[in-house]
């Protein structure tokens, strides 16, 4: 009995300890399952010191962004999370983390980083993450090429650099400039050297776009020739590098890259045959500029919803530990073929007294790599960050697109008329061949660039104006008062207050009408559906009418919420938004629908003959009905993998249908037409089945009345079964651009939005089309107002259309 | 009836192209997911796999994510099908034979709903669902789905279809209405309970935009997300990629090729939906 007794109570015991122990949930960006694992074994050491448990959840680097964006919305983000490095301003400026100065151990722990690490982080005197792990641009070359090719010393200066590019490229070798190419957020890189800045805030604090800047146009042309002036393989491509990188084929040979420092591991792991044939160097400083290098990689956060402030603030303290720097480090780099190394963003992991440290096997013999890194992490600059930055960075970023399209357009034309392909024609430019056009190419590209950023700098700055206004008249005051604001009622339940009072009415109406009372089985019946409908549909859709005429940012409580009347329609089409997407829309149903439907036609009739097999052929061209688009996209985005080394592309080059790869996904032009494809290829299988359903109801008589009279085949098909099947193709045609107007998956997917978060809907935003754009203004801008409206918008065209149908139904039944 | 023509050469070679592109993406995804890294990743590009390995699955199967997505997408897809079936089955029950007032305008109400497009609920939606605390959960996939306005559409038009003398005779016996539902109705109608079983579960199989706001926690994620998901977590091992695509795709091509009469019959009445 008492040792009943004493085991009950320590079984209480044991539980009230276990309830008292503090756990933290710590988000954290991996780019494998061994990053999780590290983390754990990190938080465990942790939890020996502290008694803090930490919950590691990982994220990927495709999704990280919405995880942390509606997480915050939806009011359940974790206490600490690991971002990337805009993370910290685009979660802080928006209310959703803590002010690190906040907390008594913040000095020691900014002391750790270099100063001109911090400015990213800030916002007027709040710090809202601290770095956590590195990235850092270098080149890497391979010796024995360069030898032969007469290059004796790797690039010091960018015009070097051009050099050696031209050595390789007229050597017919290919060049690659690897992750950051074509990406708006790295141009500091290339415009911090001339001393400019692309947005700076004023000494008022107001904030200026300093695009029209000529030194800042010339950092950027410089980035487009590095970027676009050559035979880059594709940036989708990063998984291949290492092999051509190593390859000992000359056709496919990158004897230089430019790329993040952490491919070197993986071309050490992976191609340990060439280890002596390598080198690494720093990415070289700009003529007559500063040499500068920016900064990528991890920071970390704490949430503002926490309940354990201090803890996640030790926890924060302690992932910069030298200890756990050094673990992960260690962890890192002793990953056989995965292993990569790390740069520690904490100076003293690099002080003397921890030299011995750096003497593991593992860290020397690494072909330079630590002595270049440690030379490269004292240059890291960052630039401070300005509210709505992102948001122009995007427009930025659609002017790069267009700049490619631009640069690559004038060099197809050009090696077109000397009857060459491009990367012929790139070839004999590097060996002088062409050196008119050269210079010309160049002025027309400042030219042009000039032009561009004229016209999309007085947006710009507008709308930096307004988001910084925005901000100041509101988030200041709500983030303020947040608690008053949470205990405000709000829409919604005043919504859920009317439903309720319908559905109680209604039921006390039936049960004690003597009309209704003898109905009431049946209104029992229907009553699943109907409450589902009222509150799942119908008060949701009276919601998000109200919304449309509102401004809200969902990661502030819905009370916040502000009317602005027709404001969100009005901005949506003055600033042409609506006309561009709704167009793209319409251009892509009317491309999609009309081929779907001649294919499926042509194939219908030919499988409704007495075909060999039918069981076979049928479930051949049915299949693509049931498989998930997502796995479809999946597929197709690899079918459709731009440069050279895309399936298709191996096809067409290898059959000389095309001289030069066709840029499927990194195109404007071409995009569209991807997603066009992979839409009629799913959608095939649909209309078939409806047609030949239609087929099968034409009356046999009328063929064999025709055969009678001597109709030829054709015109059997044209003739009969063509306008037997009149209804089916006008059905058919609305459902199609009912669909089309709906679509979101197939976007989504091509456009790498799933591997890379900050991957827009097509280049240029060439596929923004409507449920995209709605998507991107919801989850990604978080303007739920503006969302609303673009929903109500999309439901007046689907309502007109669906009228166009009716009308047509009424008509055919009148018939 | 007599015989209807057998295609030319040229329609045979028609079909003969149209199935190569069709099964042509199917074909490329099965031999990359049996690539090793080494041959998927070589700059050299093939299209038969020259030394077949089964690493990329393992691969898939160490992460443990397939396998679990596979399980929740089963689960949310089994409870909406099985309560679409039922509660549609017998909302079209009173639809479809029932007089009682205000039936056409319910019914009409109900169908409204079909017209809203999913985007427009998509904001609300989330928002509701923050409110109701259902976020990183299965309800907001399970519970508004139970019972679609398609699902009682397509039961009354089968029910409106049986016999009145059927019913007659069940009531005659002393059954009560929803007794005549249980053994007269559901018997009969077997025939629309796979269809609205098939189209519900199919729809919400493959349903990606709503999980893909709603669901946080890796664990809870369904199939689809985590097939998209893919991309960022293997980046660049288009092997392993494959391999997450084909085990997501062959149960329900398996399941087709067995079921291909019945599926094919439901979905062509799906295109009653708006027609």
């Amino acid at each position: 009995m008492r040792g009943l007794c004493t085991l009950i109570l320590l079984l209480v015991g044991l539980t009230i300890s276990q309830a008292a122990r503090t756990t933290i949930k710590f988000w954290a960006v991996v780019g494998t399952d061994r990053d999780v694992e590290m983390y754990r074994q990190i938080s465990a050491d942790f939890e020996r010191e502290s008694g803090i448990h930490v919950e590691v959840t990982p994220l990927a680097w495709g999704n990280f962004e919405t995880k942390y964006l509606t997480a915050m919305a939806a009011g359940i983000p974790p206490d600490v999370g690991l971002t990337n490095m805009g993370g910290p301003f685009k979660y802080g400026s928006i209310g959703g983390l803590l002010n690190l100065r906040k907390f008594r151990g913040s000095p020691e722990l900014e002391a750790q980083f270099s100063p001109q690490m911090l400015p990213m982080f800030t916002e007027g005197d709040a710090l809202y993450g601290v770095p956590f792990d590195l990235t850092t641009l270098t080149v890497f070359y391979r010796k024995s090429i360069f030898n032969k090719l007469g290059i004796n010393r790797p690039p010091q200066t960018w015009n070097e650099l051009n050099r050696a590019i031209d050595r390789v490229e007229a050597a017919d070798y290919r060049y690659y400039f690897g992750w950051i190419n074509g990406q708006q957020w790295a141009l500091p890189l290339f415009t911090t050297p001339y001393g400019a800045t692309g947005i700076t805030t004023e000494l008022d604090g107001s904030p200026k776009v300093n695009w029209q800047d000529p030194n800042y146009q010339e950092g950027v042309f410089q980035a487009l020739r590095f970027w676009f002036m050559h035979d880059s393989p594709g940036r989708d491509l990063d998984s291949r590098v290492p092999g051509m990188f190593a390859s000992s084929d000359k056709a496919t040979t990158v004897p230089l890259m430019v790329n993040l420092h952490f491919l070197g591991t993986q071309i050490k792991s992976t191609h340990p045959e060439i280890n002596d044939d390598w080198a690494i160097a720093k990415w070289p400083r700009a003529d007559g500029g500063k040499e500068t290098q920016i900064m990528g990689g991890t920071a970390l956060v704490i949430f503002r919803d926490t309940k354990h402030a201090e803890d996640s603030f030790k926890w924060v303290q302690y992932l910069n530990s030298v200890k756990a720097q050094q673990k992960l480090l260690t962890h890192r780099i002793q990953r056989g073929e995965e292993a990569n190394f790390t740069v520690s963003a904490v100076s003293k992991v690099y002080a003397p007294e921890n030299n011995e440290f750096w003497q593991a096997p593992e860290f020397q013999s690494d072909n330079g790599m630590r002595q270049v890194i440690g030379e490269t992490v004292s240059r890291i600059t960052s630039q401070s960050s300005v509210v709505g930055a992102d948001i122009v960075g995007r427009s930025e970023q659609n002017l790069l697109d267009r700049m490619n399209s631009y640069i690559t357009g004038k060099l197809t034309a050009a090696a077109q008329s000397k009857g060459l392909s491009r990367t012929q024609f790139i070839q004999r430019m590097a060996r002088g061949d062409y050196n008119d056009f050269r210079s010309k190419i160049e002025s027309d590209i400042h030219t042009q660039l000039k032009k561009e950023y004229d016209s999309i700098t007085p947006e710009a700055q507008a709308t930096l104006v307004a988001e910084k206004q925005k901000y100041a008249n509101r988030y200041g005051e709500i983030i303020q008062n947040l608690d008053s604001y949470r205990k405000k009622s709000t829409i919604l339940d005043t919504g859920k207050v009317i439903l309720g009072i319908i559905f109680i009415a209604t039921f006390v109406f039936v049960f004690f009408s003597p009309k209704l009372r003898p109905h009431l089985a049946s209104y029992l019946f229907i009553a699943v559906p109907l409450i589902l409908a009222a509150t799942f549909v119908f008060l949701p859709a009276l919601v998000a009418l109200y919304l449309s005429f509102t401004e809200y940012h969902p990661v502030l409580p819905l009370s916040t919420v502000r009317l602005t009347g027709t404001q969100n329609y009005q901005s949506a089409i003055a600033s042409g938004d609506a006309a561009a997407s709704f167009t793209k829309t319409a251009l892509y149903a009317i491309l999609t629908v009309p081929i779907g439907v001649v294919l499926s036609l042509i194939l219908a009739y030919q499988l409704n003959l007495k075909v060999i097999g039918q069981r076979t052929w049928r479930f051949i061209f049915f299949s693509p009905m049931v498989t998930s688009v997502v796995s479809i996209a999946l597929i197709f985005a690899q079918l459709f993998l731009s440069g050279r080394e895309g399936w298709i592309n191996t096809l067409l080059l290898s059959l000389h249908l095309v001289k030069d790869p066709i840029e499927f996904l990194n195109s404007e032009v071409t995009f569209p037409w991807t997603v066009i494809t992979l839409a009629i290829w799913h959608g095939l299988a649909f209309t078939i089945l409806i047609f030949i359903a239609g087929l099968q109801q034409v009356p046999v008589a009328l063929y064999e009345a025709a055969e009678m009279d001597g109709a030829s085949r054709s015109r059997q098909f044209w003739n009969i079964a063509i306008p037997g099947l009149r209804p089916q193709i006008f059905f058919i045609t609305v459902l199609g651009i009912i669909g089309s107007f709906q679509v979101f998956e197939t976007i989504y997917l091509l456009a790498g939005k799933s591997e890379n978060a900050g991957a827009k809907f097509g280049p240029n935003g060439s596929a923004l089309t409507v449920v995209p754009w709605l998507y991107n203004t919801a989850f990604e801008n978080f303007e739920m107002g503006k969302a609303s409206a673009i929903a109500y918008m999309l439901f007046a065209i689907l309502l007109a259309l669906t009228a166009v149908q009716y009308i047509g139904y009424r008509r055919k039944e009148q018939n | 009836m007599r015989k209807r023509n057998a295609p030319t050469i040229f329609g045979y070679l028609l079909l003969t192209i149209g199935a190569i592109l069709l099964v042509a993406p199917f074909f490329y995804m099965v031999m990359t997911s049996l690539k090793s890294n080494q041959e998927a990743t070589e700059p050299v590009f093939s299209f038969l796999v020259k030394n077949p390995t089964l690493d990329p699955y393992k691969r898939l199967m160490d992460a443990g994510l397939v396998g679990r997505a596979a399980f929740n997408s089963l689960v949310v897809a089994f409870l909406t099908t099985i309560a679409n079936m039922y509660f549609g089955a017998l909302a079209g029950f009173a639809f479809a034979k029932h007089k009682f007032p205000g039936r056409d305008g319910l019914f009409l109400a109900l169908l409204s709903t079909m017209m809203i497009p999913g985007a427009v609920l998509l904001v609300p939606g989330f928002l509701l669902f923050r409110d109701f605390g259902w976020l990183d959960t299965w309800l907001p996939l399970i519970v508004p789905s139970l019972c679609g306005a398609f699902s009682v559409f397509l039961a009354r038009q089968f029910i409106v279809g049986i016999p009145d003398s059927l019913l007659e005779a069940a009531k005659i016996e002393g059954c009560s209405e929803f007794q005549i539902f249980q053994r007269v109705i559901l018997p009969v109608s077997k025939s629309l309970l796979a269809t609205v079983g098939i189209l519900t579960f199919l729809g919400s199989w493959n349903s990606f935009l709503g999980p893909l706001i709603i669901l946080q926690d890796e664990k809870k994620y369904t199939l689809p997300l985590v097939i998209a998901m893919l991309q960022g977590r293997f980046p660049g091992q288009q092997n392993t990629q494959m391999a997450g695509a084909l085990i997501s795709i062959a149960p329900v091509l398996i399941l087709f090729f067995l079921f291909q009469k019945q599926i094919v019959e439901s979905l062509a009445s799906s295109g009653l939906k708006e027609g």
